[in-house]
């Protein structure tokens, strides 16, 4: 018997692996993608028509276009690649199909999209494997790396086929086992593939026991898929099977029922189990009933024929295998028909029919023999050296026995198929990679072209470049020679200018010159004229008349003669009248006496007349020369003053009017930009001209470096000034107290407020038609009230964009009218401004201008004249005006108005993101480091910053109209953060839940709490469960305070503040 | 086991393995919006490290980093120190700016968290 089971055991492999259903080429066209827009629509297209072949066919004409096009896009080219290589396969150009994907894979070293990669491996393993190069599939095949299941399990399927190939059983089995289980999930077609896989190969291996395991399953299987119908069958949708819909697949299994059904005959068979073995080949038959012309029809009436043997039911075996017979007959199958005789030759046989037997045998080998069928021949010589040895003729059945062994070593010779593929395989790998290397150095050197053209292009661009910059140089040349020119011109003007003032104030010198010589000569003929007086109560001598140096000499010698002639007359009166000779005799003596001292103070004017002259020159001389550097100083202090055009770049609109007294002004006022801050000061200081002009540029100094030094508020600014100026002047006995008259406001463009202080000092502001004065505190710079020193303070107003602020030293209300002496004064002053303002800003200069002018007429200017308008500007997006829910509304000018936040280092308003917090952490750094704030405040602030700023970040909750702020201010002793984002409801419960509990532990409890949950957390992209907010409050030492606002349903506001001593560090 | 050079930016410190020298320099600003995918490659190469050295000395200079950052320092450190397989005899420098106690404070923390001795350096 055993040998009959090594015959029929030939006979009785039937189930191949089926056609592949799963359609990789389809897969990896479909999981194909372009980067560039037009190549992917027309990709798309493609797809959408299911890589039909004509659309496919017009496809590839363009394809070389499209990789010529790509060449510079690796991931588009190399897709390309991918796609003519399945093109090619499909036109069974083989050579060409490995060609393109090996091509692919040596260009996919380059590029980190995993998606293509993968299709460049997939595509390679599944040629290989094709080609039966099993070794070189693994190679692929497993570096593949796809995260869609059903491409994972396909891939496996491959590796699963090659281990079977390659041998390696037991791998084999593992994989297809592990398969099994997944498959479920991915279709019903590859669960009974996969099954049918592990069942084969345990066959082959010998190991029935698991084969009939296998094969049971499977035919639960069959029966659960043929009870539920059509609608319960798993199919993939993203699996592009070959031919197989869900309308065909219940054919499709049970073709495959019946075929398992075969094989589990087969199996109870070898098991010795006969009985059941037919049961399982009726079974068979019965599904495949409608569907006879199918080559498993055949195939199983074999198989039931030789149970039927074992069963001894040999006619029904007989009829079965006739059947089979007349069936290959019919389809021509040599094989078949030479294999069919023999088992009805063994039939024949057993039943004991031994000429039948024979005659099977003989037409079996005619048949066989043609072919060179060697195993047929073998076993037909077998069973004719069986019969004759059963019909006892010995020498024929050691003659055919010895036939039989010949044959049977051939039927083993046949060479096995795969050595050879692989051979082919190689050599077909060979002349591709010698292609490829051909293509690789023509690229190289196109490369190298490519490369070298490049450099030219570079160096002649650097040559343009070089051209182009000479010729800048020209122009700048050009340009800087006009520029010369022009302020030589400019200079030449000026000097002209000079020339002109100079020859009007020479004149005008000349003129107060002249006034103070006809002083002197006043003070003279005063003199004179009380000695006149004298004479003229002697009623000898008539008043003297004296206008300048001639005409007193005049007059004196008309008197000396009018003396003579006088004196005569009294000695002719003497010698007529005795009586009075007395008395003529002492008159004489007097008169002697008069006319001597006369005499005298002829010589004394005379003298000192010639004094005056020379006073004159000198006085001359000297007044040059100090009107000379007053005017260089008025020219210096010009420069301090910024002008109207700076202005603009402030304000809307503005204007200036400085008109000094005497040359040098004692008023000044200046500006300077802090961020979104403006400030401004306008400063009259204690009297005009160069005193007044000497305390001005101490004032000016010191009021820029307070500015510059620190972030001061205006009354403090004041304050330090008023100290400092005491310090610098007041504190010589000598001077009297010099001082200075100053407003000061800090414009905030962002939060729309003017925070002002004063000492005296005036201010008016036009706002919303109204115009308002405003006024500093009492005391001035300089004073003192005893050893203390006067407090200034802070007052805050809020503007509207266009509000106009008018600031002005005293001069302009003081100037008095030449007709009345009246000052202008408030009333006038208000008035003019109320006239005209509507007016622009220099239209309103002029008015302003004219109105003084008027006023003025021929008197002296009294005072320095200085007057600011300012039409207010203010930062686009300010809160104030974003911001409609009145709650947050008034939370933010809260905060806004605190002196925290006049001092802030930094105020970010909108939206935040990664490079934002990287910039501003950077320039926290550098403004605590110019603040002298110590390294741990330094490193706590950026770490507390980070930690914040990514907290809004991450959690920030798109508003319309609510942005984010993040805010650090600077108090003497604290630097606070504010912060405030809007929040979900989610994080708005776990805020409102963890920072009270957190903020109320004592410290220990709370440095444990932040231990523990530092071990414990995890860290996901979201966020950190909790441990940034221990951060926070662990580095700030609990200092924090929160606030949440409700805005919407689901919406809040979140406002956060951290508080950081530095009272010891800083 | 290889070299590790990853260069520094904005937020991100620079890091180096060096296996001949047998140190770990992590050094600069290490606040990265996605710190666990950052310090996966620094982890990658520590664990090879480990399984193929016997010390390594640990040189930590960070100027400030954010919270998910120091939970990712505080696993790589117990990576480090981790007995399972091959144990590595290790030392830990942390060095600050000197007066900088904020930095020192959170080194102290690693070290309560760590059980390890580090070596405060001013620089």
């Amino acid at each position: 018997m055993n040998k009959f089971v090594i015959i029929f055991s030939l006979l009785t492999v039937v189930i191949k692996l089926q056609a592949q259903h799963f359609d990789v080429e389809k897969a990896i066209l479909y999981n194909v993608t372009f980067q560039k827009n037009k190549l992917n629509a027309k990709y798309q297209n493609l797809k959408l028509a299911n890589f039909e072949s004509s659309k496919f066919d017009s496809f590839n004409e363009d394809l070389q276009a499209y990789i010529k096009d790509s060449l510079n896009d690796s991931d588009d080219e190399i897709s390309l690649y991918i796609v003519k290589s399945i093109y090619e396969k499909n036109k069974n150009h083989i050579k060409n199909a490995l060609f393109n994907a090996t091509y692919a894979f040596k260009k996919s070293n380059i590029i980190s999209n995993t998606v293509i990669k993968n299709n460049v491996y997939f595509l390679n393993g599944y040629l290989l494997y094709s080609l039966n190069a099993v070794e070189k599939s693994l190679f692929y095949l497993q570096k593949c790396t796809y995260p869609q299941s059903y491409l994972k399990f396909e891939v496996n399927y491959l590796i699963a086929n090659c281990y079977k190939q390659t041998a390696k059983t037991d791998k084999a089995i593992d994989a297809f086992i592990n398969l099994i289980n997944t498959s479920k999930y991915i279709s019903v077609v590859d669960y009974q593939k996969n099954l049918n896989e592990v069942i084969s190969i345990s066959e082959k291996n010998n190991d029935d026991a698991l084969a009939l395991m296998y094969s049971l399953r499977l035919d639960t299987l069959y029966n659960r898929v043929n009870q539920q119908g059509t609608k319960k069958v798993l199919l993939n949708n993203n699996i592009y099977y070959n031919s197989l819909t869900p309308d065909n697949v219940i054919n499709y299994l049970n073709t495959q029922q019946s075929i398992n059904n075969n094989n589990i005959g087969l199996l109870y068979r070898k098991l010795g189990d006969y009985k059941t073995s037919e049961k399982y080949f009726l079974e068979s038959i019965k599904l495949l009933g409608k569907n006879k012309n199918n080559d498993i029809y055949p195939n199983v009436k074999t198989n039931i024929g030789l149970t039927y043997m074992y069963l001894k039911k040999y006619a029904e075996a007989d009829e079965n295998l006739q059947f089979a017979l007349s069936y290959y007959i019919k389809k021509e199958n040599v094989n078949k028909q030479a294999e069919l005789n023999n088992i009805i030759a063994k039939n024949d046989f057993l039943t004991g029919n031994s000429n039948s037997a024979i005659s099977k045998c003989n037409a079996s080998i005619a048949l066989s023999s043609k072919e060179k069928d060697y195993t047929n021949l073998a076993n037909s010589y077998f069973i004719l050296s069986e019969v004759y040895a059963f019909n006892n003729d010995f020498q024929k059945s050691q003659y055919y026995y010895k036939l039989y062994n010949d044959t049977k070593d051939l039927a083993l010779n046949v060479e096995p198929k795969n050595t050879s593929t692989d051979k082919k395989v190689n050599e077909l790998q060979g002349d591709v990679n010698d292609e490829i290397s051909t293509i690789e150095k023509r690229e190289l050197e196109t490369a190298k072209i490519k490369l070298e053209s490049i450099q030219k292009e570079q160096e002649l661009l650097l040559l343009k470049k070089d051209n182009e910059l000479k010729e800048k140089t020209l122009v700048n040349q050009q340009l800087e020679k006009e520029q010369v020119q022009k302020s030589l011109a400019l200079i030449k003007e000026q000097l002209d200018k000079e020339k002109i003032n100079n020859e009007y104030l020479a004149l005008s010198k000349d003129r107060e010159k002249k006034l103070l010589e006809s002083k002197n000569y006043q003070k003279d003929i005063q003199l004179l004229n009380a000695d006149k007086i004298s004479y003229k109560r002697e009623g000898q001598l008539k008043q003297l008349e004296l206008d300048n140096n001639k005409k007193i000499q005049r007059f004196l010698i008309g008197g000396l003669s009018l003396l003579g002639v006088f004196l005569g007359f009294i000695v002719f009166a003497f010698y007529k009248n005795n009586k009075q000779k007395s008395i003529i005799s002492n008159n004489m003596s007097q008169l002697e006496m008069y006319s001597e001292n006369l005499v005298t103070a002829n010589t004394q004017l005379e003298e000192t007349i010639n004094e005056v002259n020379e006073q004159k020159h000198v006085i001359e001389e000297k007044n040059n020369q100090i009107l000379d550097s007053i005017n260089y100083s008025s020219r210096i202090q010009n420069s301090l003053f910024v002008n109207e055009e700076k202005l603009n770049t402030f304000f809307n609109d503005s204007f200036v009017i400085n008109l000094p007294r005497d040359i040098v002004s004692g008023d000044f006022y200046l500006t300077k930009q802090k961020g979104s801050k403006i400030y401004v000061a306008v400063v009259d200081c204690t009297g005009h001209g160069v005193p007044g002009s000497l305390i001005s540029i101490i004032g000016y100094q010191e009021i820029n470096h307070i500015l510059d030094k620190h972030n001061f508020s205006p009354a403090k600014i004041l304050h330090t000034l008023n100290k400092n100026i005491n310090n610098l002047i007041n504190t010589n006995a000598q001077v009297g107290s010099d001082g200075m008259d100053v407003m000061l406001l800090e414009i905030d463009t962002a939060f729309n407020k003017i925070t002002y202080a004063g000492a005296r000092g005036f201010m008016s502001v036009f706002s919303d038609g109204i115009l308002t004065d405003y006024k500093g505190d009492r005391n001035s710079i300089g004073e003192k009230n005893g050893d203390e020193l006067p407090v200034f303070n802070d007052k805050v107003i809020k503007f509207n964009e266009n509000d106009i602020v008018y600031l002005y030293s005293d001069g302009f209300l003081d100037q008095f009218s030449d007709i009345d002496k009246k000052r202008i004064g408030t009333k006038t002053f208000k008035t003019k401004l109320e006239s005209i303002k509507q007016a622009s800003l220099t239209s309103q200069k002029n008015e302003l201008i004219s109105l003084f002018n008027i006023h003025k007429g021929n008197a002296k200017q009294t005072d320095d004249v200085t007057v600011l308008g300012l039409k207010l500007k203010t930062v686009q997006k300010t809160i104030n005006t974003v911001i409609e829910n009145p709650r947050i509304e008034e939370l933010l000018n809260s905060i806004s108005q605190r002196e925290t936040m006049r001092n802030n280092l930094m105020v970010i308003y909108g939206t935040v993101n990664q490079e934002i917090i990287i910039s501003t952490i950077k320039l926290i750094e550098k403004k605590l480091i110019t603040g002298n704030f110590s390294k741990t405040i330094i490193t706590k602030v950026k770490m507390l910053s980070t930690e914040i700023l990514q907290n809004i970040s991450k959690h920030q909750t798109e508003h319309q109209t609510i942005y984010p702020y993040f805010i650090i201010g600077n108090n003497n002793n604290d630097l606070n953060i504010i912060s405030g984002n809007v929040i979900n409801e989610h994080e708005k419960n776990f805020l409102a839940n963890k920072l009270p509990t957190y903020k109320a532990l004592n410290r220990e409890d709370l440095k444990k709490e932040y231990l523990e949950t530092f071990s414990n957390s995890t860290i996901t992209n979201e966020g950190n469960a909790g441990l940034g907010l221990l951060t926070i409050l662990y580095r700030s030492d609990q200092n924090i305070e929160h606030d949440i606002v409700t805005i919407d349903e689901d919406l809040y506001h979140f406002n956060f503040e951290v508080i950081i001593k530095t009272n010891s560090n800083n | 086991m290889k070299n590790l050079n990853i260069l520094p930016t904005d937020n991100t410190p620079e890091v180096v393995l060096d296996i001949n020298a047998e140190t770990l320099t992590i050094k600069g600003v290490c606040a990265p919006e996605n710190p666990k995918e950052f310090f996966n490659a620094v982890n990658d190469a520590v664990e090879a490290y480990k399984n193929n050295k016997k010390t390594l000395q640990i040189d930590i200079f960070l100027e400030y980093f954010n919270t998910g950052s120091s939970k990712c320092l505080l696993n790589l450190f117990l990576l480090i120190l981790s007995t399972e397989g091959n144990k590595l005899k290790s030392t830990f420098n942390w060095m600050i700016e000197e007066g900088d106690d904020e930095l020192k404070e959170s080194g102290q923390i690693f070290e309560e968290l760590t059980g390890v001795k580090f070596n405060y350096i001013n620089i």
